[in-house]
C-alpha cells in the first residue's frame, strides 16, 4: 500500500474518532504527539479488526478515569457496572471506525473494509502487539485526560 | 402499537434504542446479541419490524437480512450500522432491508422511519 492512502486512511480514521467523540460524548481532545504514552495503572484497550482488501485493526487505549467520563457521558447517567463501561467503550470504539471506514470505502469503491466485532482487554501494565500490520500510526490524544488509537493496516 | 425487535451485538445500543423508543410508545418486545439467536426471536414474537446491526458475531445483519429476504419472512428490516458506504447500503438494499441508519443514533431519524413503515 502507497504511504500517501495510508495517511488517508489514519486521517479518516482520525477525523471520525474527534467528531464522534464530540458527537457522542460531548469531549473535544486535541492531537499531541509530544506526550509521554504512559497510562495510570489500570487500562482500557478496545480493539476493533479490519477486514477486506487491506485487512487490519484499530486499537483505542485509556485509562480507567478516561473510560468512565466516555461511557458516561455517552450513557447521560452515572454508572457502576464496569460491564457497561466496558460495553460502551467498545461501541464507541466500533462506531467511530465504523464512520471512519465509510470515508475510506467511498474513496476507493471496491476495498469493501468492513468491521469485526471489538474485543474489550482490561489490566494491569497491559501491553498489545499485533502481528501482521505493515503500516502503523499511533497517535495520542489529550482533553481531559489521555487517549491513544494505534492505526495498523496490512498491504494490498 | 407496533412491537419492535432489536439485533446487535451491543447492549449500549441495546439500552439506547429501548431509552429511546419506549417513552414514544413503541413496545420492544425482544432483542438478542446475534443474528442466529435473533432469527430466533422474530420467529417466536413475530414484530412487525427489527431494528438490525450489521457487525456482529456468530451470524451477521447481512447474511440475517439475506435470510430473511430468502425466507420471506414477514418483518420490516431497519439496518443500524457504525457503516453506512454506498456498496455495503445497496448490499443491504438487494436483500430487502427497507431503511438504513447511521450509527451515532439519532432519535429523529429512527422514529421517523419507523413511522414510515408502519
Amino acid at each position: 500500500m502507497k504511504s500517501e492512502k495510508f495517511e488517508y486512511m489514519c486521517k479518516c480514521m482520525i477525523d471520525s474518532f474527534l467528531k464522534i467523540a464530540k458527537e457522542m460524548a460531548d469531549l473535544k481532545f486535541n492531537l499531541n504527539n509530544n506526550l509521554d504514552p504512559v497510562f495510570n495503572i489500570k487500562k482500557t484497550a478496545i480493539i476493533v479488526g479490519i477486514v477486506g482488501a487491506n485487512p487490519g485493526r484499530i486499537q483505542l487505549e485509556t485509562n480507567e478515569t478516561m473510560s468512565q467520563t466516555i461511557a458516561e457521558k455517552m450513557n447521560g447517567e452515572t454508572l457502576n457496572n464496569p460491564l457497561e463501561v466496558y460495553f460502551s467503550l467498545a461501541e464507541f470504539a466500533n462506531i467511530f471506525s465504523g464512520n471512519g471506514l465509510t470515508v475510506i470505502n467511498n474513496q476507493f469503491p471496491g476495498s469493501q473494509l468492513r468491521l469485526t466485532p471489538p474485543s474489550i482487554f482490561v489490566g494491569e501494565s497491559l501491553e498489545l502487539t499485533t502481528p501482521n500490520i505493515e503500516h502503523a500510526k499511533s497517535v495520542l490524544f489529550d482533553g481531559e485526560d489521555l487517549l491513544r488509537i494505534d492505526i495498523g493496516f496490512k498491504g494490498e | 402499537m407496533i412491537q419492535i425487535v432489536i439485533i446487535d451485538d451491543s447492549p449500549f445500543i441495546i439500552k439506547a434504542i429501548k431509552k429511546t423508543l419506549e417513552p414514544h410508545g413503541f413496545n420492544i418486545i425482544g432483542h438478542a446479541l446475534n443474528g442466529k439467536d435473533g432469527l430466533e426471536v422474530i420467529w417466536q414474537k413475530k414484530p412487525d419490524i427489527v431494528i438490525l446491526d450489521v457487525t456482529m458475531p456468530i451470524m451477521d445483519g447481512l447474511e440475517t437480512a439475506k435470510f430473511i429476504f430468502e425466507h420471506k419472512i414477514p418483518v420490516k428490516v431497519i439496518m443500524l450500522s457504525a457503516m453506512g458506504d454506498d456498496e455495503l447500503i445497496e448490499t443491504a438494499k438487494n436483500y430487502g432491508v427497507k431503511e438504513f441508519l447511521n450509527k451515532p443514533l439519532k432519535t429523529d431519524d429512527l422514529i421517523n422511519v419507523i413511522k414510515s413503515l408502519a
